[in-house]
């Protein structure tokens, strides 16, 4: 499960949440979306950002939901 | 009133109670109890001060306290005011470890107290890690195995080399918690970043879930490289768990690739060679153990397997590329190409010789057969 994020959304939410913990939200294949980790939420690590992450849409992604592999890999 | 009382009205007037002493003359008669207890050194007479003390009739300790010698367990244990035990010249083990006030704590420390008590590193390198870590599930069997680790590096239990100096950053992922399994070894005051949550076990590693987390080192070879340079450089990191659907070990891309990729063989970019990949020769069900890759020359990589060369070639260098370095993952401008392995340690460094190589994955081997056992 993912937690879904607009551009927006995920722009305020990126960036470090204590010392050595961070929030780096994935972007998705679509341009428009990005993604984070639905466990995210149980992590004491990012709870500044708990209340906002739970007010976001969450859904299951598939293979086809993420970017083509870039050719060096 | 008892304010001339000498030690032998004391003695008398404390063995055949205390119903004649009034509230007024506590004050003045507690001091007389100092003075002479001091004199006395006699440690009954101090647990009493110390009882007198907790209740409160006293209102400048320190200063009476200040000429005890020794204090027993019990009077540390009843008596709380930091500014007088900051006075106290000695303290019996029982009695410090039930003080809990940091103030006097450091104080008590430097009169040599605490000095007998805790792990003796080997390596002063190890205390210096361990005076930035968080301590947390730590043992003394953990601060030997890094000890023994930290030996092992620098002076090679196969061939006697000294590769510890030839490492930009060396992190231990499978310790007892995971802050610390974030902190550099060998730079304490540098750490890496947990990046969405990344699952963490202790004494094994970080396992990534494969499509969004991952451990950005903050190395970026370009600004951080000291011994990583253009034409002597090396990475490698120790795989717990292998991966199961491909993607980077560790890594990044922009317009060069560094890194190690989930393959039948050994196999990675760099250290900067554009985006030739080097491939090991050795197909295996999976890469469990220590993989490294290697620059010796402005024309000659090698990729290693547990201490051992199974592959080389002659690849030009390329300029050290201004990125991140991503551990189960790619970092790109963002981050890709994620891992499901499970990652116990990484590191970066100068170009090692064979003989260095084999040292590197002795030192770590053993390192992480001792983790295991724990």
């Amino acid at each position: 499960m993912f937690i879904i994020l607009t551009k927006a959304q995920a722009d305020a939410l990126r960036g470090m949440t204590s010392g050595t913990t961070a929030l780096m939200p994935v972007p998705l294949k679509n341009g428009t979306e990005w993604a984070l980790p639905a466990k995210v939420l149980d992590d004491p690590a990012h709870a500044s950002k708990r209340r906002a992450l739970a007010a976001i849409t969450k859904r299951e992604l598939t293979k086809a939901d993420w970017p083509d592999p870039d050719p060096i890999e | 009133m008892f304010g001339r009382l000498g030690l032998g009205d004391l003695t008398s007037f404390g063995a055949s109670g205390g119903g004649a002493l009034g509230a007024d003359d506590e004050a003045v008669t507690i001091r007389q109890v100092a003075t002479v207890s001091a004199a006395k050194t006699n440690t009954t007479a101090i647990v009493g001060f110390s009882q007198v003390a907790a209740v409160g009739i006293e209102t400048d300790p320190a200063a009476h306290y200040s000429a005890i010698a020794t204090v027993t367990a019990g009077a540390i244990a009843a008596y709380t005011n930091a500014s007088a035990i900051s006075q106290i010249a000695a303290v019996t083990g029982a009695g410090f470890a039930g003080y809990t006030n940091a103030a006097a704590v450091s104080q008590i420390a430097a009169v040599g107290i605490e000095r007998t008590v805790g792990y003796s590193w080997t390596n002063s390198e190890g205390s210096t890690w361990e005076a930035q870590c968080d301590l947390t599930g730590w043992d003394d069997g953990f601060r030997g195995d890094v000890d023994q680790l930290i030996s092992d590096l620098k002076s090679g239990t196969v061939n006697a080399t000294n590769t510890y100096s030839g490492f930009d950053l060396i992190l231990l992922m499978d310790t007892p918690n995971s802050s610390d399994s974030l902190r550099y070894l060998n730079a304490p005051t540098l750490t890496a970043t947990n990046v969405n949550s990344t699952a963490f076990t202790a004494t094994e590693g970080f396992t990534g879930d494969g499509s969004a987390d991952y451990i950005n080192t903050n190395y970026n070879p370009s600004t951080d490289g000291s011994q990583f340079t253009q034409n002597s450089a090396s990475h490698g990191c120790w795989q717990r768990t292998a991966a199961t659907g491909g993607g980077y070990l560790y890594g990044f891309f922009s317009t060069s690739a560094e890194g190690i990729i989930t393959n039948a063989t050994p196999g990675g970019y760099g250290p900067n060679a554009g985006t030739t990949i080097l491939n090991g020769t050795t197909a295996r069900a999976s890469l469990v153990g220590l993989t490294g890759i290697n620059r010796s020359g402005s024309a000659a990589r090698q990729i290693y397997f547990n201490g051992v060369s199974e592959g080389s070639d002659t690849a030009s260098s390329t300029t050290l590329i201004n990125k991140e370095v991503a551990i189960l993952a790619r970092k790109t401008a963002t981050a890709d190409q994620f891992s499901n392995a499970q990652i116990s340690l990484w590191f970066a460094g100068r170009s090692f010789t064979a003989n260095e190589w084999a040292d590197i994955h002795a030192a770590f081997d053993t390192y992480r057969t001792a983790r295991e056992a724990a």
